[in-house]
């Protein structure tokens, strides 16, 4: 017999969580979801396109306008700025593939389902009592997580990035590349942080119910609390960058193609450093001061 | 040597104490049988031992070790089956063993598939554990138990939901595991018949204390068998039975009933004693001295610790005579069974005794 090292602990994490129904769902969703999203753009792009351009008898009154004719259409103007919202749609989709196939929601109930389903079968109990150390037992759990997070996550950008070269072959430059990369890392780097705090939820509840309940309800909070709270500073005229040192406000700088400020790199990269070393701080110390159910 | 040792282990639950100062000493080799009433802390002990909880003071040995460590190292030889089986009920029986061996770092298929056939479950059956039945989960969770060759089992209500049939290879597999392989073996459970028919030493616990420790020896001198009578004039009778028995020979238990070990004098000869003392006879039977009775006796009663001293106990009617106490020695406290052989009075059961005497116990509980 070989010893219980961490090793061990993670080819079984990782063969439970290939045994798990719900990681080919979510797959399968993440998969329509991402699909939909490019259907939305090509059919959106394709309809306005073929819209007739007219000129307004009575002023551009935006929308639908009517010629002295009475051809129904829309101005060229219009039609310039939807095309290439469309288009502007299509490049986004691309480099947020991850929150198209939205990564994290999928992740959280994934893990609440994983460890959850461990504590409540028994498996931790099982393997603690068999001699495993309780440090390479969460840490196996993270692992375990994040590497499903980066397959995830690697597995919607390759999905995005071939929908999109069906439309856009021959205009992917190098410098697009390379904000890509940066998007992808950083957007892993925030979903690994947001797995890390469902993590240390389900091993704070210890049953796939109640953590599926704690963390819907937190994230439902902390949306609520920062829509609130953003609309009232900028009613208020306040500034707004502080915002996005908050929890769960990290995905909208990840994915920025924009060139990023310190402010927003320290953001988007300090945060998640934090948000992560908390939760497992707080999930490890749990884990090896209670009493496994 | 100790395969499993405990010194003084105390657990709290919120202030009430689970555990309290338990010294229990397994010794390599035997089974021993953790007998016990529902929350007397048995299952605490157990997790305890295997790290699930952790003890507020105390030391646990495991084949001697004792740091953190060492304990770890040494939990690696141990297979056990604790509360209700801990298995992945979207898995099959076979997907549930890989997955622990894995873990283990014992993945050898041949020694999976073996293991499960042991149990009677079929390796290539690809039933999800869902849709097993209780017995069926319960051999399951014995052959995780049994990966990684332990040379410790811990079990935890291991006949919990299997068939007579089921009972019966689970008791020839652990007599095998124990003889042939010489594993040791830690085993809790209600049946205390079946406990007796595997275990070769017992641990009582009652109230998160450990009562007694007893061999099977120990058991079977407790176990004799005794002639039991109920009689009508308690005081009459202990005069009866002080003149004609040495004071080992006899004992007094609730309910004016009273114990006789000396089976040279047969229950006709009994009855005629009592009869010509005019003691009126109300039930008369010979007790084989089971297991169960032994074991309750040992727990305190039937209804925990204020059982176990005897509503007769103290009544002033013993003071001037030389008898054992009772509780001293097992007793059963079921009704009595219908009369056997007497010569005396009409059988009578336990709702016909005096209904002061047992509002009075009842009081005294």
């Amino acid at each position: 017999m070989k010893n219980n090292d961490f090793a061990m602990c993670l080819s079984a994490d990782l063969f439970r969580l290939k045994k798990l129904k719900s990681v080919i769902v979510a797959l399968i969703l993440m998969a329509l979801l991402i699909l939909l999203t490019f259907a939305v753009c090509w059919i959106g792009s394709n309809l306005i396109s073929r819209v007739d351009v007219v000129e307004s008898a009575d002023g551009d009154l935006g929308g639908v306008i009517v010629d002295e004719n009475g051809n129904a259409g829309i101005s060229q103007e219009e039609k310039t700025a939807m095309i290439a919202m469309f288009d502007e749609m299509n490049e986004n989709s691309l480099m947020a593939s991850g929150s198209i196939a939205s990564i994290e929601f999928f992740v959280m109930i994934i893990v609440c389902i994983f460890v959850g389903k461990d504590f409540s079968n028994g498996t931790v109990r099982l393997n603690v009592s068999r001699g495993a150390n309780r440090t390479h037992i969460f840490f196996s759990k993270w692992l375990t997580a994040a590497i499903l997070v980066t397959f995830y996550s690697v597995f919607a950008l390759v999905m995005c990035g071939i929908l999109y070269s069906f439309k856009n072959s021959g205009t992917f430059r190098a410098h697009d590349f390379g904000v890509l990369m940066r998007c992808f890392s950083l957007e892993l780097l925030v979903n690994l942080s947001i797995m890390s705090v469902f993590l240390m939820i389900a091993f704070l509840c210890r049953s796939s119910g109640s953590s599926l309940g704690v963390s819907i309800g937190l994230w439902l909070v902390l949306e609520i609390a920062m829509s609130v709270i953003s609309t009232v500073v900028e009613i208020s005229g306040g500034a707004t960058e502080w915002m996005m040192f908050m929890p769960l406000q990290q995905m909208s700088v990840a994915i920025s193609t924009a060139k990023l400020t310190a402010t927003e790199l320290c953001a988007v990269i300090i945060m998640p450093l934090v948000y992560m070393g908390a939760s497992i701080g707080i999930g490890l110390g749990t884990f090896l001061k209670r009493d496994v159910k | 040597m100790n395969a499993l040792e405990t010194t003084n282990l105390t657990k709290s639950y919120r202030g009430k104490k689970v555990l309290d100062g338990v010294n229990i000493c397994v010794r390599e080799g035997e089974i021993y049988g953790l007998v016990g009433r529902n929350g007397a802390g048995k299952t605490t002990l157990i997790r305890a031992i295997l790290g699930l909880a952790e003890p507020d003071s105390g030391e646990i040995k495991i084949n001697g070790a004792v740091s953190k460590r060492a304990l770890e190292f040494e939990r690696r030889k141990i297979g056990s089956l604790i509360d209700s089986p801990a298995l992945a009920l979207h898995m099959s029986a076979m997907d549930n063993m890989k997955s622990i061996a894995l873990n283990i770092g014992q993945s050898d298929p041949k020694k999976l598939r073996d293991l499960l056939e042991r149990v009677g479950l079929n390796p290539d059956d690809p039933m999800k554990v869902k849709n097993f039945s209780l017995g069926m989960k319960q051999r399951l969770a014995i052959a995780i138990a049994l990966i990684g060759d332990p040379r410790i089992l811990i079990l935890d209500e291991p006949v919990n939901g299997l068939d007579p049939a089921g009972i019966f290879e689970v008791r020839e597999l652990l007599q095998r595991l124990n003889h042939v392989e010489h594993i040791t073996i830690l085993i809790s459970s209600h049946l205390l018949a079946e406990l007796g028919k595997v275990a070769n030493s017992y641990g009582i616990i009652e109230g998160g204390k450990l009562v007694k420790e007893l061999r099977s020896s120990d058991l079977d001198e407790l176990c004799k068998p005794y002639i039991k009578v109920v009689v009508g004039d308690l005081k009459t009778a202990l005069r009866v039975v002080v003149e004609n028995y040495r004071p080992h020979e006899f004992e007094i238990l609730p309910y004016n009933t009273l114990a006789l070990y000396d089976l040279s004098k047969d229950i006709p000869f009994v009855a005629t004693m009592f009869a010509n003392a005019n003691v009126p006879v109300l039930n008369i039977y010979k007790c084989d001295g089971d297991l169960e009775s032994t074991f309750i006796a040992l727990m305190g009663g039937l209804h925990g610790a204020a059982d176990s001293q005897s509503p007769g106990a103290d009544e002033p009617v013993f003071e001037d005579l030389e008898v054992p106490r009772a509780a001293q020695m097992p007793h059963n406290e079921n009704p009595p069974a219908p009369l056997q052989d007497t010569q005396a009075e009409p059988a009578q059961d336990a709702a016909d005794l005096p209904q002061d005497e047992i509002k009075e116990a009842d009081d005294e509980k």
